[in-house]
């Protein structure tokens, strides 16, 4: 199961999915955020292994 | 995703610029873009003594990096603003202390308390932006003019400027319109020159360079920040971006064309400048704003300033 952490947030996914796909289904903006699979950063059309650990770092700076 | 240039796997995907780069071609691109935008908006030069505000944040100490990189020689000026909650503005100065002592950079830390009497925590009923981004502005100009460096360099990114941008659009700060710009020359012998070399670079962008250089940032925000109106119109920028990449960059860029639009009020500004009574730096008013409101703050310990203020 893929553990997918962001600020807090958390989910556990099943299946592999397109980074992509999970933003969007999380209605996470891709030019908000930097996402890391295994410690490596990743473009948006990288898979998300259910073995794989992921952090989204949110980018924008509030003051 | 390939690296366009080496078709190694990419770690960044610039949709602005439909392509993909790699961690080696990205860092590449990074101080080319900032090389240039230095250049282009002719900011300085290699011999010049330059000072970089550094706050402790991806930003500020990505372009300290960046600019030690490409042969400039900037020293960092850390202002400590004497935030205590969250142990804020001590750990921001260790990390600020720590980046300048492993790259063997110059630091020059100067503290509102010693200059002002008090931290920002102790001069109204609450701390406030406003207030916070006056004082810092202050003394970052102060500290450059009478240091004799020959510019004072932020890290506003191109996300900063955007959203600074629509919000005075949106609100017809034509004052605010004819000063923004990646430069500010000085008109003044207290007037620091004022450089933004990262203005062509993403938020993204910014913190990915920092990410990938192993650089340690402070990565909460401040515990007081207020920022939610400026947060807000980046949001909304983004979602454009999303839907048409390039946006951003040519909404600011071709601002920066037609700011000839806005000479008018320039001119005036500049002609209309005097000397504060008190400190005698440059002001539109008898008092700046600093003096002025230090003046309020100790004559009726307590007060905030208005709401309308600008950071």
């Amino acid at each position: 199961m893929a553990k997918i952490v962001m600020e807090g947030r958390e989910w556990e996914v099943k299946r592999r999915i397109n980074v992509l796909r999970f933003l969007e289904k999380e209605g996470i903006n891709p030019e908000e955020v930097l996402v890391l699979i295994n410690g490596k950063v990743v473009t948006e059309d990288a898979v998300m292994e259910p073995q794989d650990e992921v952090k989204i770092l949110w980018v924008l700076s509030r003051g | 995703m390939k690296c366009r240039v080496c078709k190694k796997r990419a770690v960044i995907n610039l949709r602005a610029q439909n392509r993909g780069l790699c961690e080696e071609c990205f860092d590449a691109y990074v101080l080319d873009r900032v090389e240039r935008t230095i250049k282009r908006y002719k900011m300085f030069s290699r011999g010049q003594r330059i000072l970089v505000a550094v706050s402790g944040g991806k930003d500020s100490l990505g372009l300290w990096d960046i600019l030690a990189r490409l042969g400039y020689e900037p020293a960092g000026l850390f202002v400590d603003m004497g935030i205590t909650r969250g142990n804020y503005s001590a750990r921001s100065r260790e990390v600020v202390e720590s980046f300048a002592q492993s790259r063997g950079l110059e630091l020059v830390v100067e503290s509102l308390e010693a200059w002002w009497g008090r931290s920002i925590e102790k001069i109204g009923r609450r701390v406030l932006c406003p207030t916070c981004g006056m004082a810092k502005r202050y003394l970052t100009n102060r500290v450059a003019a009478d240091r004799g460096y020959d510019v004072l360099c932020t890290g506003h990114n191109l996300d900063d400027e955007a959203a600074v941008l629509l919000s005075n659009l949106l609100n017809w700060q034509v004052g605010y319109l004819a000063r923004q710009a990646p430069v500010l020359d000085s008109w003044h012998p207290r007037l620091a020159r004022k450089a933004k070399p990262l203005v062509l670079l993403t938020e993204k962008e910014s913190a990915l360079y920092t990410l990938l250089r192993g650089i340690e940032y402070v990565e909460e925000p401040c515990p007081y920040s207020q920022g939610a109106t400026t947060l807000r119109y980046k949001r909304v920028l983004n979602q454009v971006e999303w839907r048409s990449p390039g946006t951003k960059q040519r909404f600011y860029t071709l601002f920066l064309k037609n700011k000839g639009l806005f000479e008018g009020v320039a001119k005036e500004e500049r002609e209309g400048l005097k000397e504060c009574k008190r400190c005698g730096q440059p002001t539109w008013e008898g008092l700046c704003a600093f003096c002025r409101f230090m003046e309020e703050s100790h004559g009726d310990f307590g007060r905030e300033v208005s709401a309308g203020d600008q950071v």
